[in-house]
This record gives structure tokens, sequence and C-alpha cells, in this order.
């Protein structure tokens, strides 16, 4: 590694020697402000480049610019994010003054296409951005959520209302069935750590860690031709996140404050007392066993039901559970402030943040300190050197994960007749004979229990760039991204985990992922004879991602108060990891546009990683496209209506290597991942084989091709993109089922093959312009996946007996796939299946059975959206700003987990939801809720019986700002002000009668494979948040 | 100009060549495991694959617990045991209704062959074993643990051994493994074929391991199993004559009460073999069903088999929600959950010189009377088989025997068909043999499923 950097300082120590080559005389210095034409005031930040060169300069807080040009520059281009660009003819000038106009358009927005920019209009490929003016002061946890709705193709859907929680991001659907599915995260240029670190199957968010108001914009690689420069990983598409930079001039402040108050989307419906009393005895009685039912009921009622009486429930409790888990302070504190400012030679951007947000359930939290610096210094006209640096400490108070008896939402399970308290004002619970319930009682995690994950992150990079001729400038980045993750969990001595004479028990854990990159890069770009633009990458990438994980645990404390683990008497586990994973990668670029008409793009990169073994470890990844703007032709130049038309396509290979290290080989070892726990016995230790290896093992390869047209049509009054594309993936990286006489369940291969293809459409209107201006922006995208071959296997079948989902060739990733619910027979009240036998899959036997095991799997339905899209209005009027975002995800269904126990015929005695009511119950009814049936199966298997439409439509954001005037503002020296109310999923209309249709089960996702495949499922897993935010910010 | 491109030559040069030593950089080993060359290379090392073995077998889904949870469930009445757990997979086993996609169905034949797997890794390196007493003893150790593993499925898996048939119907047993990470999609073999692999391990594992050999197995261990091998396929006179084996030789002796059998933190007098577990290992998840949840409740209809002041019967407890427990879990902590114990050996020593008429070592009397006394009850002065079943089933209740010993004594039991009702199942009922798990079927075209499923 040393030798790498050595060779790195040494590129850039000749890249010194030759600035002496190289120098040559400056010509003269243009100056000059730039305001914007709808209100005036001064544009900060807007780029200013001599055209056809890399020599440029940004305009300061007061919108003013110098910049130094040689004799032979002509034209300046002067572009800012959302106006539109201006090009001005130099002459003799010395100053030029430019007004920018705000667009809606998005032809002329510089977007970031990996190891540089373009301006959309030139681009080939397909990229989404989405600006900071988009997101910012949204009062979501982390910025995925944010952009929900706003890109086309890209869907996402965040796991549930825990705060910190897993978000699951997919861009123009899942390209692997067991190889990560999310796409790479680029800040800065930095690759950083997205996947959630934590010990325990659920989730935690790395991505939380980023203070979204530091986001300048986000750009989204879509197609290969936009992601391929990323090569090996770019196969799920490339997030490239910018940050906001320096600026020259004043030093400008900015301050925020906003307050929130949030609660549960939505709730389920249970039975009250008088219902699940008349339900347990109906159940008791149809199975001949009344006396147990009631003999429950006296149980669970601490004694307040009598057997002898039992008509006579005037006594008995009737508590609503579900009501006990909420939080009365739920909602966000943020305080943001922020610096820039600098001069000619340097700029500086220093942020930081302050954000509290309560979960909507008892005891969830994430508070949040970021701060942000950066500087860029040019050390001369060519030599620029620049860092970055962010550091965050963010502290969640976590829950138990959804499957936990101690998970808050579970409680829903508890018999409405069960007091909380008992007559001596301790918890009912399982164990508490004066007040029983059937499960531990998980109200006791909220004032026994402690799960603080405390991350400490730091994502620098610092580079240097040098124009080595006039065009050519090299830049090399080196960037760390070091995240520290401590988990500190404490179950007391009366939690399920602590108690049976275990005094309570305490585990700690601690990861570290030490992420580092180097880069360097060549970009050419020169202007030949006019009407040739040539623009050249060529560059190296090496990464090294060390991950440590530790963890001890102990129990037997001598206080719950006393709970840190040194004070444990007895230490019950001591664990030690290290991972490690490598990357070496090449990659070139060209792009020429020729006579402003004519786009052609050439990109590749090859790409080498640790994890595949010798003879597969090397991946080559090229690109080509080419665009056609249409509109610069003469038999369109002049037409009134369209103004501008380009047509493009493209065609690539991109991979993925999202899979854990070490593969391909077997190995022996005492501790694994793979298995758990130690091969030790009897406090000896032990050896045995982890995994069987695969030698073969090399990468998965996503070829795409998209077709594009990007319009705009009267002015651009209206502008649009048209994409069709198709992603066809092939030696997936499967984690394939194998026959476990082997010793194992599966075993990594190259094997079978998927597609994506889809459409997406992006219409961007200005409605109205003047003073009352009114902007729709409208998205919607098409995706279908299909899995087309497994290989030697059809199905790959991770559903056990509670889930549905599996990956089944001719179907979508994650299928829901198992026997057919028929409903009930109305002669006796039993649950029937559809046989389905005969054909494969066809739902070719329509006969019914009571017996699960006669009858056959049949395709059931499918957890991926048929369209999904969002649809943004925009209105403003002098200061005044309105705007609201519908999103929504149509054609999915969703499974509920839970529905085994909670809409279950009493085979257990968890609570029953109220749509169980229409039960069958004499013959000759005709329902499709079964006979209940005390603790025997009724239906109450994992089938088409719980599958529902997921479907929804969701106000997601609505917002009101004032922005005071700027001349009131002047009295208070201020240079801004505006005040905000934020309105966040405030209303949802979907057919779905859980808590929530945007859901995921967060325990699924211990294995990649499962959490690629375990789709649309809901098991007691926490409604999203709906919020209401008040805020304000002031510059000065 | 000349000098300007030559510059930006020698650069571009310099970045690829920045590259090239990556080569070695992309060359990443595991810190927590190796190449079976780099580790296993001494004697030590096989030793420790054979450690690796054994702690396979505490898997929950193995001795830790299912294996012997759902056997006890699958062989009670519903008047007699029933569920009361919220987890539907061991209560299927208690309804007798058990579903192709049962959870515990295919952790448990996962775990055993994962054991079998971690037993041939150490056979197939013996050839590192020097020492002869090593090297016998290790060979016996790892026969003992592949023995005991196909044993388990092929009750649970297989059909049911029929008395007096040959047992050789096409996929009637589970197929056998002798290879470490074999992939091959093997076939079913006959329950006498799987029988015969059985035998001959534990012949082998008689022959060489030590007559003592700490928690570990013995001879005396290998014997006992062999026993119970012997026995279920009512080959008494070899079942008799191991029992009587392990009796007069393996230096175990019976505890002074049934109770002092449980919960103990080591090894009682008694115990033949145990899973050991520890504070850093707790792998008795017997104690959390039996116990800690409540959720096997024991009825009146087991309960009353006892006589009044069968000690055996006090062990049982009522719990929180006036549930009837196993006593011989109820410690949550660090308790060796005991697997065959010397009891069993008498009682299958009483079967078999009954069923011969013989009395090789004791007459069935004295050995049944031996138990019965120990547990505060009156010696008989005569015997019949039932005498013998029931000391059996009372003696063994909640370790896990009910269903293999209902199906050697051709009995039947009560659970519920698929409408609901109840109904009784003779021994040889389809419903008491456990599906071909789900997955495994879909992977391996070569197996065939039960009937029934």
């Amino acid at each position: 590694m040393m030798k790498r950097l050595l060779l790195n300082s040494f590129a850039i120590f000749c890249l010194l020697l030759s600035v002496s080559v190289a120098a040559y005389a400056q010509g003269r210095t243009i100056s000059g402000k730039v305001t914007s034409k709808d209100d005036g005031t001064p544009l900060p930040g807007v780029t200013v480049m001599v055209k056809g060169t890399t020599v440029g300069t940004q305009t300061d807080v007061e919108g003013a610019y110098k910049l130094s040009v040689g004799d032979d520059a002509k034209i300046l281009v002067f572009s800012f994010v959302g106006y539109t660009s201006v090009e001005r003819e130099i002459g003799s000038q010395t100053s030029i003054d430019i007004i920018l106009q705000e667009i809606t358009t998005t032809m002329n927005e510089v977007v970031v296409i990996g190891y540089g920019t373009a301006i959309k209009q030139d681009l080939t490929g397909n990229i989404a951005k989405v600006s900071a003016k988009d997101i910012q002061n949204t009062p979501t946890p982390s910025f995925e959520q944010a952009i929900q709705g706003r890109a086309a193709g890209v869907s996402v859907s965040t796991e549930s209302g825990k705060i910190g929680g897993g978000v699951r991001m997919r861009i123009r659907g899942s390209s692997s069935v067991s190889a990560g599915n999310e796409p790479l995260y680029v800040v800065d240029g930095v690759i950083i750590t997205s996947e959630s670190q934590s010990v325990t199957e659920s989730r935690l968010n790395p991505l939380a860690d980023l203070n979204m108001n530091d986001i300048a914009s986000i750009d989204i690689l879509k197609d290969a031709q936009a992601a391929a420069i990323y090569g090996a990983r770019a196969a799920n598409g490339v997030i490239i996140i910018t940050t906001k930079k320096g600026l020259s001039g004043k030093t400008k402040f900015n301050l925020g404050y906003q307050h929130g108050w949030s609660s549960p989307t939505g709730k389920r419906e249970f039975v009250s007392t008088a219902d699940y009393v008349k339900l347990l005895r109906e159940a008791g009685k149809n199975v001949d066993d009344e006396a147990f039912a009631l003999s429950l009921l006296e149980g669970y009622s601490g004694g307040k039901f009598d057997p002898a009486n039992p008509d006579n429930i005037q006594n008995v409790p009737n508590t609503n559970w579900q009501d006990l888990i909420y939080s009365k302070d739920a909602g966000i504190s943020q305080f943001d402030l922020s610096a820039q400012g600098g001069n000619d030679k340097t700029q500086f951007f220093i942020s930081g943040q302050r954000s509290l947000q309560n979960g909507i359930l008892i005891g969830n939290s994430m508070e949040r300190f970021t701060g942000r610096f950066t500087l860029d210094h040019n050390v001369s006209t060519k030599f620029k050197i620049g860092l970055s640096n962010q550091i965050a400490n963010t502290l969640t108070k976590r829950l138990a994960d959804d499957n936990e008896f101690s998970s808050l939402m579970q409680i829903v399970a508890m018999p409405p007749v069960a007091p909380v308290f008992d007559v001596d004002g301790n918890y009912s619970n399982d164990r508490n004979d004066k007040a029983l319930l059937p499960y531990y009682n998980p109200l006791i995690n909220t004032i026994a229990n402690r799960f603080d994950a405390t991350t400490f992150r730091s994502i620098g990079s610092a580079y240097a760039s040098y124009e080595i001729i006039k065009g050519l400038s090299l830049k090399t980045e080196f960037s760390l991204d070091y995240m520290r993750l401590t988990e500190d969990r404490y179950w007391g001595r009366q939690t399920l985990e602590g108690r049976d004479g275990k005094d309570g028990v305490g585990e700690l854990s601690n990861t570290a992922v030490a992420n580092y990159t180097t880069t360097t890069f060549l970009n050419y770009n020169k202007v030949f004879a006019e009407k040739h633009n040539l623009s050249l990458t060529l560059g190296q990438s090496f990464q090294k991602s060390t991950t440590d994980t530790d963890l001890l645990a102990g129990q037997k404390f001598p206080s719950d108060k006393l709970s840190k683990l040194s004070s444990a008497a007895t230490k019950t586990d001591a664990q030690a990891n290290r991972t490690q994973y490598t990357f070496a990668s090449y990659f070139a670029r060209a792009n020429y546009k020729f006579n402003n008409r004519y786009l052609f793009s050439l990109s590749g990169r090859v790409d080498g990683s640790s994890r595949f073994g010798e003879n597969s470890r090397y991946g080559f990844f090229p690109a080509i496209s080419a665009g056609w703007i249409l509109s610069e032709e003469t038999f369109l130049k002049e037409n009134k209506i369209v103004s501008f038309l380009k047509l493009r396509a493209s065609y690539g290979l991109v991979g993925n290597a999202a899979i854990p290290n070490n593969l391909h080989q077997s190995l022996v070892g005492s501790a694994s991942v793979t298995v758990g726990g130690t091969a030790g016995y009897a406090g000896t230790s032990g050896l045995r084989y982890i995994q069987i290896g695969n030698p073969n093992l090399t990468w998965e390869t996503t070829s795409q091709v998209d077709i594009g047209l990007d319009f705009g049509i009267l002015k651009d009054r209206i502008t649009g993109e048209i994409d069709f594309y198709q992603k066809n993936t092939r030696d997936l990286l499967l984690q394939r089922p194998i026959p476990t006489t082997s010793g194992f369940a599966t075993q990594w291969a190259n094997v079978g093959s998927l597609k994506n293809y889809g459409f997406e459409f992006v219409i961007n209107t200005a409605n109205l312009v003047g003073d009352l201006k009114w902007n729709t922006n409208f998205n919607i995208a098409i995706n279908r996946n299909e899995i087309t071959s497994l290989g030697a296997d059809s199905i790959l079948d991770v559903r056990g007996s509670r889930y549905l989902n599996v990956a089944k060739v001719g179907q979508p990733i994650g299928t829901f796939y198992g026997r057919e619910y028929a409903g009930v027979n109305p002669d006796n009240g039993d649950a029937l299946y559809y046989l389905n036998n005969g054909t494969k899959d066809a739902k070719g036997n329509r006969a019914t059975t009571n017996d699960f095991n006669q009858a056959k799997d049949a395709v059931l339905g499918n957890p991926n959206p048929n369209w999904i899209g969002g649809l943004t209005n925009t209105f403003s009027y002098k200061g005044v700003e309105l705007s609201f975002l519908l999103q929504w995800v149509q054609g999915n269904q969703i499974f509920n987990g839970a529905g085994v126990f909670m809409s279950a015929n009493f085979i257990y005695e968890d609570n029953q939801t109220t749509d169980q009511l229409k039960r069958w119950q004499k013959p000759g009814d005709i329902t499709d809720v079964p006979q209940f049936r005390l603790y025997v199966n009724n239906g109450s298997n994992a089938s088409s019986r719980y599958l529902t439409d997921g479907s929804y439509l969701r106000l997601r954001n609505v917002q009101l700002a004032y922005n005071v005037p700027t001349k009131w503002l002047s009295k208070a020296k201020l240079s801004s002000a505006r005040i905000y109310i934020i309105g966040q999923n405030l209303l949802t209309f979907t057919p779905y009668k859980g808590w929530d249709p945007e859901v995921s089960t967060d325990y699924l996702g211990a294995t990649t494979t499962n959490y690629n495949l375990f789709l649309g499922n809901d098991f007691y897993s926490t409604p999203q948040i709906k919020s209401f935010t008040v805020g304000v910010n002031v510059g000065f | 100009m000349l000098k300007k491109y030559i510059n930006i030559a020698a650069l571009s040069t310099i970045l690829v060549l920045g590259g090239t030593s990556c080569g070695a950089d992309l060359e990443v080993k595991p810190f927590l495991s190796g190449l079976p060359k780099d580790v296993i290379t001494s004697e030590t090392d096989v030793q420790t694959v054979l450690i690796g073995g054994y702690e396979a077998l505490t898997s929950t889904n193995a001795y830790g617990s299912r294996m012997l949870l759902n056997a006890e469930l699958l062989g009670a009445s519903l008047a007699e045991i029933r569920w009361r757990g919220t987890f539907d997979d061991p209560r299927q086993f208690s309804n007798k209704y058990i579903l192709v996609n049962n959870a515990d169905v295919a952790a448990m034949w996962l775990a055993a062959y994962r054991t079998i797997n971690g037993a041939n890794l150490v056979l197939e390196n013996m050839a590192l074993v020097k020492d002869e007493t090593a090297k016998n003893r290790i060979e016996g150790e790892a026969k003992f643990l592949r023995a005991i593993m196909h044993f388990e499925i092929l009750r649970i898996y297989g059909k049911p051994f029929i008395q007096g048939s040959a047992n050789n119907d096409a996929d009637s047993g589970v197929p056998i493994q002798t290879k470490t990470n074999n992939t091959e999609l093997l076939k079913r073999s006959t329950i006498s074929e799987v029988y015969a692999v059985i035998e001959a391990d534990l012949k082998d594992a008689e022959a060489k391991l030590p007559a003592s050999n700490g928690v570990y197995a013995d001879k005396s261990v290998a014997a006992a199993f062999l026993s119970r091998v012997y026995l279920q396929q009512y080959k008494y006179a070899e079942a008799r004559d191991a029992a009587n084996r392990v009796i007069t030789g393996s230096r175990r002796t019976l505890a002074a009460t049934v109770a002092a059998c449980f919960n103990n933190a080591k090894n009682s007098s008694e115990d033949l073999f145990a899973i050991q577990s520890n504070a850093q290992d707790n792998v008795n998840q017997m104690a959390s069903f039996f116990v800690s949840r409540r959720d096997v409740q024991y009825l009146p209809g087991m309960l009353n088999q006892f006589a009044s002041n069968d000690a055996r019967r006090a062990l049982f407890f009522v719990g929180a929600g006036s549930r009837t427990l196993s006593g011989k879990w109820t410690e949550q902590n660090n308790a060796v959950l005991p697997v065959i114990r010397l009891a069993e050996m008498y009682l299958i020593r009483a079967e078999a010189n009954f069923a011969l008429t013989t009395s090789v070592g004791a007459s069935p009397l004295e050995d049944i009377n031996r138990i019965r006394q120990r547990a505060n009850l009156s010696a008989l002065t005569s015997l019949t088989v039932d005498d013998i079943r029931r000391e059996r089933k009372l003696e063994l209740i909640a370790e896990g025997h009910l269903i293999h010993d209902l199906k050697r004594w051709k009995g039947a039991v009560t659970g519920f068909d698929a409408g609901g009702n109840t109904i009784n199942l003779n021994y040889d009922a389809p419903a008491l043999v456990a599906p071909i798990p789900q997955r495994e079927m879909n992977v391996n075209p070569n197996l065939k499923q039960n009937a029934g499923y």
C-alpha cells in the first residue's frame, strides 16, 4: 500500500515540476456581478468559466466575481444550479454583469457524472438530480427519505417508523438476488460506507450520519453510461452527493431552527374485551374445551373474570394496549448554523447541526451532532488544493427487532381483558400471577432496557488538482471514511433476557470501519476548430476497507443501576472479528460533441477485487452511448413549439460485488458469522467448516440499454424526459440452495440471470410565470423484474414456515409463492386451500382441500409495485411559497406475517383484529374467516389469506414558507429570513388495513439474500411517522 | 510544446504505473478462518476438529432441544401433553398435523448433517493422528457422532421400523453421508441400510473408545446408544447385552433420586452422556421451552398415570397461569442436558430380557424394581409388559422418548386432522413421520417425500 501512496506522491511531485515548464502568462482580469432576474438579489456561487477551458471561478456572497483570463479567451459561461446558463462574448470588456433567470427546466443544469461534471443538455446517459432546495429542512432522519417521489425510477422505502432504521433504495429495480441491491453512495468523490454495521438483524442506517442541510445536490446515475465509470459496483446505480462549498466574499452566516411534533401514520384495529371474551369462549367450545378458555380468561383478567359467571364481564378490564406504546413527545428539534465565505484565493464552508428526533414509540430517539468544514485554496491559478471533513456523533436509542417479544409493537397481542398493572402497581407479565399475560410485557423494556447505538463518523478527503496545460488537469484525492459504532445494551433483571437468575444481561459491541480510497485522474477538455468538443478522463483508484467488530457480554450485575459490563460478575462472551476487502480500479472516459449536435461517449472501468479468486478477480465494464440534439438541426431550429429535443441511447456493462468477503474458499474456523457461535464445546476450542467455497466466484454483470428522449417545449416552459431501459443481469452471485446433507444450506455461485425493464417519464412545467408562479414536476416509472434463470434450480426458497417470498424463475424477485387460500367451507367452517395441482404454477385444479399439505404452491402476488411516481406542485407569490409532494406506489401486495397470530382463530391467545368478527359460526355461513378453534390451526398458515393490496398514495410533503422581504430585513441587519411549516406524511390513502403500507420487517435482513427477497412483509412493524414541523432560517 | 506533451505522457504513465502494484493488495486473507490444508496440520488440530463436531450437537435444533422436544410432543396424546407456546412449529408436532414447511423440520435435518459433516472432517484427517491410543479414541468419537445423528434423523424422517419386516423399502430411510462438504444429490437409503451404517459406526466406536473419556463419548456411551439402536429394531438380545455391558462396565451409578439427575452444573453420577452447558455457551434450550416459556404443559391425562406417591410425579410443578410443567428443566443457566443416562439401560435390559424371557445381568423384575424404588414406589412382585412400558414412560418423561417408544410398542395417540377434529393415530400413521423438508425437496430431485405430504 505504501508503495502506491509513494507512487501517487511521485505523480504529484512530477506535476509540480511541470508547473514551471507549463506556466505561461495570464492576460486580463474581468469582473462583474451576477444577480437573479426574479428579485434582483445577488447570486452567490455562480460558476463563471471561460468556455472550453477549465479556467473559472465562482461568485462570492455578494454575487461578485473576478476572473483572470488568457488573451485567447473569447466567451464566458455563467452557470448555476436552477438557473439558465448564459454565455457572453468577452470582446474588449473588463466588466460583465449578468442577470440569470431561474428555470424550471433542467437542461442547462450542471450534473455530476463521476470524476467530473457535465451540462445536462450534453448528457448521453440518464442522471436524475435533486437539489438542496427540494430537500432542505425536511424533518426525516436521513436524506434518502427526503428524495422519495422526487426522482423517476428511484424507489425509496423506509422500512418502518423506527428512527435510524433501514431505508431500502432501488434504482430501476433489483439487479441481484443475493448480492446487494443498494446503490453505491459517493460523497464528494468518496465511496462511503452505506451498509448497516449493527450487530442486530435489523438495520441501522449509516447514511443517517449525514446532515441533509450540508447537501448541495444529489445526482442519481441510473443507466450504464452514467454509472459505468464506477464499473464493478454500479449495477444498482450510483448516488453522488455533493456538499456545499465555500464562496469568496463577506462571510455569511445562516441560522436555522425547527421544531416538530409527530405521531404514527396509522393504527390497526383490535377487538376489545367483550368480543375477546366472546371469541375465546367460542373457540374453546368449538374444540370441546370451553373450560380451558374460561380458565385462560380468568388468568388473564387478574381474576376479574369469573368462570362460574362467564356472561358477566362488567369488572373485567378493557385495555387498549396499542395506545400505551406511542410516545407523547415524538417530534424533531433541530438547530443549524453555517458560515461560508473567503476570498479569491481561499474559500470555506463551516456548518454544525444538532438534531434531536424522538420516535413515535417510547424510548426511540436519535440525537445527532454534525460538523462540516470545507476549504478550497488556489495556490495559483493552476494549482488548487482543498479538503473537506465531516464529523458526526449520533446517538440512536434503539428498540428490539420486530420479531422479539420485547418489541413494543407486539403488545397488540395482549388480551384486552388483562390489566396493565397488578394490584401492587407492577406491570402485568407472563410471570405475574396477579396479572398474567400470555407473553412478556414489552412495556417493561421501556423502564428496564437500554440500547444505545453511538456512531462516531468522520468522512474526510483532501485533494490537489493541477492544470498541466490548458484543458488538461490532474486531480488526486485521498479520502478516509471512518466509522465507529458502539452498541451498548443492557437488559435489566425484570426483562425477558435478563431474568431467570441471570441478574441482568449486558452486551457491548464495537464496530469500526475504516474505508480509504485513493484516486488519481486526468481530465482533458478541448474544443477543436470550434465544432469538436472533446472531454477525456483517465484515472485509477484503490480502495481498502477494514471492519473490526468486537463484542463483549456479561451477566450477574449487582444492580440495574450499575449496568456497565465491568460490573458483571460473569462474563459470557468476548469476540473480536476482522474482515477486509480491497478494490483496485482503472477507468477512462471520452466524451465527444460535434457541432453542438452529435454526442458520443465511451467509458470503461477495470476493477479487481479481493472478494474473488485469483482466476476471476478482474472484471471489465465498458459503456458506449450517443446523443443527437435534433433541436440544433436546421429543420427544428426555428420551430416555435419545440425548443429542445435530444435523442440518446446508451449500452454498457456494470458489475456487482456486494457480497461478504472471502466467499470463494472452503474455510475452517473456530468461529463464524455464517454459522453462529463458536465451534468450542465444554470450554475447549473446536474447528469446523464454516462455508463451502467456490474458487470460480466472480463478478455479477449487468448489461443495460437505455433509449431516451429529452424535450423542451414552448421555450422550455415544458420540459421532460422519456426513457426506456432494459437491464439484463447474468452470472448472478447467487447464494444457491444446496442439499443440506452436505452440512450447509447454501453455496455462493455465479448462477442464473434476471432482467429489469421499464419506462420512465418526467415532465416539468412552468404553468404560471410572473408574480404568481406555479411549477409542476411529475414523474412516473414502471419497472418489471423477472428472474430468468436460477441455473439448474427453478426456485430459491427462503420462506420457512411463516413467509411467502421466493426467487422463482419467470417471476419477479421476492414473489409471493405458496398455498392459495380458498376461503371457508360453509358447511363446517374449515379453512380451505385450492389444490392447484396438475399444471405447474397455473392455478389449475380449483378443487379445494382443508389439508394444507395436499394443496400445492402457486404464485400468489408480487411485492414489487407496478408503478411508482411523484407529483410536486410549487406555488410562489412574492415571498410566499407553497409546495406539496404527492407520492405513490401502485400494484404491489403486502403480506401480513403477523396474521398467523392476530387473525388466526385463537390458535393462540393473541388478541384478534376486528375483521375476524365475521368468522364462520354455523353451517351455511358465507365468510372468509374460518371457525375459531382454540389451539388448533384452522387456516392460520402463511398463505394468500394474509396477502392484500399494498398500493398507496401519500401526501409526502407539504411546505408553506414565507421569505421576509429584503427591505424589512436590512433594518435588522439580516440578509435573509424564512419562516416555514412542513407537514410530512400527513395523508395516506391505501386499501391496506395494517398500520402503514410502506412497510418492511426489520429482522428478516440477516443475509443479503433474505434482505433482497423478503419484500413487502409486515410483522408488527412500526408505522411510519407523520409530522408537523415549524421552522425558521435566518441569514446575516 | 513538445516538452509539454512529453510531460503529459510521463504523467499518464505514472498513473498507470501507480496501479500495477495493486495485484498483491487484492490478496486479502480471512482473519477468523483458513484453508483446511493450512489449519488442520497436526494431531492436535484433528482433536480440535472433533470438538467442533461435538459443538454441532449442542445446536438448539439438535440435542439443544428440538430433537428431544418434538419427539416428546409427537408421542403424546392431546390429553397428556399440549404445546402452549406461541411457536407454531412445535405445536404442529403436538397436534400431529405437521406442515411440509415446518421450520423445525428443516432445521433439525440441517443440524444433524452439520454434525455429521464435522465428524467426517475428523475421519478424513485421521492420517495426521500418529499416536495409536489417540487415533482409536478420536476415530471412535467421530463415528459415534456420525452414528447418533443418522439415528436421530432416521427416527424422525424415516418410516417406522416394522418388526419382522426387512425394512428394505426404497426411500424409507434417510440419506447416508460419509464425506465432507458433499453436495451430491443423495437418495434416501432404506431403513435397514441406514441402521447397518449406524450399527457399524457404533460398534467400531465401542471397540475403539476408552473406558473413560471425561464428558466426551467413551466405550459405554457408544454401547448405550448401540443398545438404543438395537432396541428400536427389536434386536432384543443385542440390546440387552449392550445395556448390560453399560451397566456393568460404565462406572456410572444411579443417582439417589431422579431429581438429582437434572438441573446440574456437571454430569450426575448417572449421566452416560450429557450436553455440556456453561455461562459462555448456554445451550440447554430444553429449560427455555419446558419451563421458562411455559410452553410444554403436562395435563391430567399424563399426570394421572403416575401413582400419587411417585417421586417423579412430585418433579412436576405448577407455574404461572396454572400450567403444570416438568421439573427436569428448571435450571435456566448452565445446566448440563442429559441425553442418555444409566436408568435407561436398566429399562432396556428389563424390556429385552422380558421379551426374550431371559435374565441376563438381572431379572426384569429386579431391574424394574430398582427404578421404582428410587422413585419411592413399592416393589412389584410380578411383571407384565405394560408394567415395563409404563415404568419406562414415567421414568423418561420430558426427555424426548415418547414417539420412538410409541412406534416400537405399536401404540396410538390422539391428534388433530386438517379439519380440527380429534383423531386417533396408530404408530404407523403417516402423520407421525415428519416430512422431508420442503427446501430439501426443492434442491434435490432424488429425494422422495414421505406419504401424506
